[in-house]
């Protein structure tokens, strides 16, 4: 193995030889930066793009309007058990969904996790300018969440939305990756979809055909 | 592998114009809907930057490489090196055989079709799937990708639903969402019985060891989680320095794709959680060929977005088989001679108009024309292309101009050639396709020097 890093490395040194004065210092990253609008425009903003992905925003007042409007959702979706990511905030919304069975996932395998009907996962951040939601994943059974069942409700304090991916918006992919964590940080952006037939746009390609966000502005 | 100009398959392509158009018009609307991302975004300054920093990763690649090693293995990850396609296939066997798998479910990689994995896992009793639909379609079709992006463009949906009579055994549709839902309830099954599971790399940050993967299905995601296993394959090229670069290249890279802000699934892997083993193939396989060359070396830093295929003339009507190997297109036609061999794929850089539509299009302003052209250099000094009959009839020209008697015996020529092929409508040999669709010109009946002599 040693042989083959070692032969690989040689192999790139050798065919940059030319390059003997090269740089050692990167170009400075290209830095996104928030705007000068409010969160509430922001949210706005966030919904319609969301929107224009096959997603819905709903945005609330306090986690008692966050429940109320999740268990509507989860009703007109027919959705009957949901699994909560291992998040206090999810876990606290979760709390007061009254007549859905509720489970957390990390008591849940994976064939229980398939036949659930939605998955409650907490963002860290909101990206306005795309509709995305950012979440850390650090458990095997957290990790499959986003994809296995056919609803994906999202809920976020409004205080984590962005304009677009400024460094704050992205500051808990970094801490979580500076803080040595395992597992995944994701971004996710709507329903699952595909268009690799004809190039005709199909939702709930292998993960959730539905995508909903909850987004608290006094959480 | 076959990694030469498809001479049949152009002939195929040009036999059947209607489908050829079904193509390009695709391909069209994924142009217009790119140019329509793109104006929502400082676009320009953005690819300059991701120019700027692939060019730096590239050019610091052994030092990234093992800053990325370091950190990916301190996240429980571990990396394994191959110098070839066949370290790299030795590789994926290995992790297979020492976790007993005897399955497993793939997510996108363009380095495994490089290396012509599957075929490889299933000689050796491993029952692999590829989970992408279009790769899962193309897998099911026994075909090869032929688009980067979109690798079961070349089918309509017709065929797609005869293909899952076939291969499925479900009842004929040609309704997209019916296509889907087939395949998805297939492989769902499938993820859960699998014991590894593979995927691609977009980008490998060198600061802090994350695999950045960017899907739009879920099954990139599903493949990685699910699977107590999970492979990464990645060419040495995918290296970038830091993590707060990720944000440029996800912007850029959808839009350029297929016309979206962004993808809907942006993974950040950070090695290993409690009870999962990551591993991470890094692949060479003649990548140091191109990096050696200092003309080829900007190709490396492609983010294999298939912007270029979109765009190229040729391509919209050849479609990906005529380029014979893994990468279709204009980048392929610069890479694959690079991988493969100048002898191998010597003709590849000639398909192509060098209208330059690539290069306005590369989200990382990768000068594909003068590769091309340099390639093309390379391939007539190697024997393995002939010079092209724009080159042939320079040297000839060359020759006639050398002195005065020359030029003017070879006017003579031209003259009385021309008034010949007038008088029968059409010439003969390689001028042939010329003149099937042109009037030829009426040549003057007396040269001007002759008229000049003859008036003054």
């Amino acid at each position: 193995m040693n042989d083959a890093r070692s032969g690989v490395l040689a192999a790139v040194r050798e065919a940059l030889m030319d390059l003997n004065g090269r740089t050692r210092t990167p170009p400075p990253p290209t830095i996104f930066g928030e705007t000068d609008e409010s969160k509430a425009t922001l949210a706005q903003h966030f919904a319609t793009e969301l929107q224009a992905v096959a997603g819905r925003a709903f945005i609330v007042r306090d986690r008692a309007e966050c429940g109320a409007a999740l268990a509507s959702y989860l009703l007109a979706r027919n959705v009957r058990s949901v699994a909560v990511q291992s998040s206090p905030f999810a876990q606290d919304i979760a709390l007061q969904l009254d007549g859905f069975g509720v489970t957390s996932a990390v008591n849940l395998d994976r064939p229980e996790l398939e036949r659930c009907d939605c998955a409650l996962l907490e963002a860290r951040s909101l990206l306005a300018d795309t509709g995305s939601a950012t979440v850390i994943l650090d458990n095997s059974q957290d990790r499959v969440l986003p994809y296995l069942p056919r609803t994906c409700a999202i809920v976020a304090e409004l205080d984590s939305l962005h304009a677009t991916f400024t460094p704050q918006a992205l500051e808990c992919i970094a801490d979580t990756a500076s803080a040595g964590a395992r597992g995944e940080a994701l971004i996710v952006t709507g329903p699952s979809r595909t268009a690799d037939i004809e190039k005709v746009l199909v939702l709930g390609a292998h993960g959730p055909g539905a995508l909903a966000v909850f987004i608290v502005e006094q959480p | 592998m076959t990694t030469s100009f498809n001479r049949k398959e152009v002939a195929r392509a040009f036999a059947h114009p209607v489908a050829a158009a079904g193509l390009a018009a695709t391909l069209e609307r994924s142009v217009q809907s790119a140019h329509q991302a793109r104006a929502q975004i400082e676009w320009e300054t953005l690819r300059s930057a991701a120019h700027d920093v692939k060019a730096y990763a590239i050019a610091n690649l052994d030092r990234l490489l093992t800053q990325f090693e370091s950190q990916f293995t301190q996240r429980g990850g571990g990396v394994l090196w191959a110098q070839t396609a066949d370290d790299a296939v030795a590789h994926c066997l290995d992790i297979c055989r020492r976790h007993h798998a005897t399955s497993v479910v793939k997510g996108k990689s363009m380095v495994s079709e490089e290396l012509g994995l599957n075929e490889h896992l299933s000689r050796a009793g491993i029952d692999v799937v590829e989970t992408d639909l279009g790769e899962f379609i193309v897998q099911l079709a026994d075909q090869r990708p032929s688009h980067i992006v979109g690798p079961a463009l070349h089918l309509s949906r017709q065929d797609i639903g005869k293909l899952f009579v076939a291969k499925l055994g479900i009842e004929y549709t040609d309704d997209p969402q019916t296509l889907m839902s087939a395949a998805r309830t297939r492989l769902r099954a499938r993820y859960m019985q699998a014991q590894v599971g593979m995927t691609g790399v977009n980008f490998a940050v060198a600061e802090t060891g994350t695999i950045v993967v960017i899907e739009n299905e879920g099954n990139g995601g599903l493949s990685s989680a699910v699977p107590p296993v999970h492979v990464f394959l990645m060419g040495i090229e995918k290296v970038i320095p830091r993590l707060a670069d990720v944000p440029l290249f996800v912007r850029i890279l959808a839009r350029a794709a297929t016309g979206q802000k962004i993808s809907t699934y942006t993974h950040h892997f950070l090695g290993a959680e409690e009870g999962k083993t990551v591993y991470c193939v890094i692949v060479n396989a003649n990548r140091t060929k191109l990096l050696a060359d200092p003309k080829t070396r900007q190709s490396l830093y492609c983010i294999r977005c298939g912007a270029c295929l979109n765009v190229c003339p040729i391509y919209r009507r050849a479609g990906g088989f005529a380029y014979g190997g893994t990468y279709a297109g204009p980048i392929g036609a610069v890479i694959t001679p690079q991988l493969t061999g100048i002898n191998q794929a010597g003709e590849l850089p000639f398909v192509s108009t060098l209208c330059g539509a690539c290069q306005d299009e590369c989200p990382v302003k990768i000068d594909l024309p003068h590769q091309l052209v340099y390639l093309r250099h390379r391939a007539v000094e190697h024997g393995a292309a002939r010079a092209s009959m724009t080159s042939r009839g320079i040297a000839a020209w060359a020759r006639a101009m050398r002195d005065l008697p020359s030029y003017q015996r070879s006017v003579r020529w031209l003259r009385r050639a021309a008034a010949l092929g007038r008088r029968i409508g059409w010439y003969p040999g390689v001028l042939a396709a010329w003149t099937k669709s042109r009037t030829l010109p009426q040549p003057p009946k007396e040269s001007f020097k002759e008229w000049w002599e003859r008036t003054r």
